[in-house]
């Protein structure tokens, strides 16, 4: 039996905690209706982000959105980016499961 | 016993376990969350003591407390900000973030000369408290409002003016502002002395176990966390560079002689308030204030002030500082 999915963007966030509220309302003004938020840890250009305090906490943020919204959210992001905010951003194509949710 | 004696305190030991943990890469780890739960702990148990006794307090003198830990809150920073920018060291934007900690204060600093002060039987004041309060959050003020001026000379660098003024990033001022005075410890501190303040002295002592009788125990199971997060940042020394390393122990120097004199001179306090009001000129922010500057001043490099407010102010105050604005106090107060 063949499965139908569909292909769709993944765009994966990562940034500092401080920027949750922020990120969620800027979901929204570009239309995602979903996402998935984990706390995470690493390393790189900010110093140790141990999850131990307020100010050295990640997240990762995950959508799964159609190319369009991708594209927005993007742009949306790059704003992030200009004032000087440690996000790092990337998407890939991801095969859905649940094509229904996209139209 | 002020010597090296005075190091001899189970918080101060347990800060020291926690960093020779991490340095000979033990594989002590505190469960997630942990830290921040036990920050929350602190915070309302000094809050529920402080407020207790501020019940009993002298108004004129609360209002004295307000006004000069406003005036150090301001004050601080600035001479940071001056000291940091001298020949253009460093840049503007991590100027502001990092000066923005050292204006403001850090708890577990603040609690760690408690347990000096009381390990040695040295009465002290509740006003510091209250002055803790207020001193979170100016100086998150002045960081912010010194990164809006250097946004707004970087966004017309040149005399033709004809193309950056416009993409200069808007700063969005209300909710930083509300992040500075509704920050959780802020909230939390203050809710639970108001909450100390206001509750029957009678209903207040059954809460006496968890204020009072566990509380340096849980402060050295935080010191151990921190003695671990502070050797952490060791290795962050040589991207820092000299001159911030410096700069985190000048600076305490400079906050902690004007604490003194906030204390002894102006406020008139015995020794062991002085020796608080010295620490929350001394204490450099690493809870409340990094959110703050992540948020608000984005363009600083967090690496910065979490190494030099963690990894190197507070281990020095810890070590140093504390028995130093001691015998600071007890020598100025005797002039």
């Amino acid at each position: 039996m063949e499965i139908s999915t569909c292909t769709e963007k993944m765009v994966q966030i990562i940034a500092n905690s401080t920027l949750e509220k922020s990120l969620k309302k800027t979901l929204k003004e570009v239309g995602v209706s979903g996402y998935t938020l984990f706390d995470v840890r690493g390393d790189g250009d900010s110093g140790d982000q141990s999850g131990h305090l307020e100010g050295d906490s990640n997240i990762l943020m995950m959508v799964v959105v159609p190319l369009k919204t991708s594209q927005n959210l993007m742009e949306a992001l790059n704003g992030y980016l200009k004032k000087g905010h440690h996000l790092m951003v990337f998407s890939v194509d991801a095969e859905v499961l649940t094509p229904s949710k996209f139209g | 016993m002020l010597g090296l004696d005075s190091l001899l305190i189970p918080a101060v030991l347990f800060f020291a376990l926690g960093v020779i943990a991490q340095l000979i890469k033990s594989d002590l780890k505190f469960p997630e969350g942990m830290a921040k739960g036990i920050s929350f702990y602190l915070l309302m148990a000094i809050g529920l003591k402080g407020g207790a006794e501020l019940a009993h307090a002298d108004l004129g003198v609360a209002f004295q407390a307000i006004f000069w830990a406003i005036v150090m809150g301001f004050l601080v920073p600035l001479i940071g900000y001056a000291l940091l920018r001298f020949r253009d060291r460093i840049d503007a934007f991590n100027a502001a973030a990092i000066t923005a900690h050292y204006g403001s204060v850090s708890a577990a600093t603040f609690l760690t000369a408690v347990a000096f002060l009381e390990a040695s039987q040295i009465a002290h004041e509740s006003y510091p408290i209250i002055m803790m309060v207020i001193m979170e959050s100016p100086a998150i003020i002045v960081g912010l409002i010194l990164a809006a001026m250097a946004r707004k000379k970087f966004s017309n660098p040149s005399a033709d003016g004809s193309t950056n003024a416009a993409s200069a990033p808007q700063m969005e001022w209300s909710p930083l502002l509300k992040e500075a005075f509704t920050n959780g410890s802020v909230i939390l501190l203050l809710g639970s002395m108001i909450v100390g303040a206001i509750a029957s002295p009678e209903a207040m002592e059954k809460v006496y176990p968890f204020s009072h009788e566990i509380f340096m125990g849980v402060l050295c199971l935080f010191l151990l966390d921190m003695g671990m997060e502070a050797a952490k940042r060791i290795k962050s020394f040589k991207n820092v560079g000299a001159t911030l390393v410096a700069f985190g122990v000048i600076m305490p120097l400079i906050g902690g002689t004007i604490g003194v004199f906030v204390g002894v001179t102006l406020l008139d306090l015995s020794i062991g308030g002085s020796l608080l009001v010295a620490i929350l000129g001394a204490s450099a922010s690493y809870i409340a204030v990094p959110p703050a500057m992540r948020f608000g001043v984005p363009e600083a490099n967090p690496s910065y002030y979490l190494t030099l407010a963690l990894g190197v102010t507070f281990p020095f105050n810890v070590v140093i500082g504390i028995p130093l604005f001691y015998q600071m106090a007890t020598w100025y107060s005797g002039i």
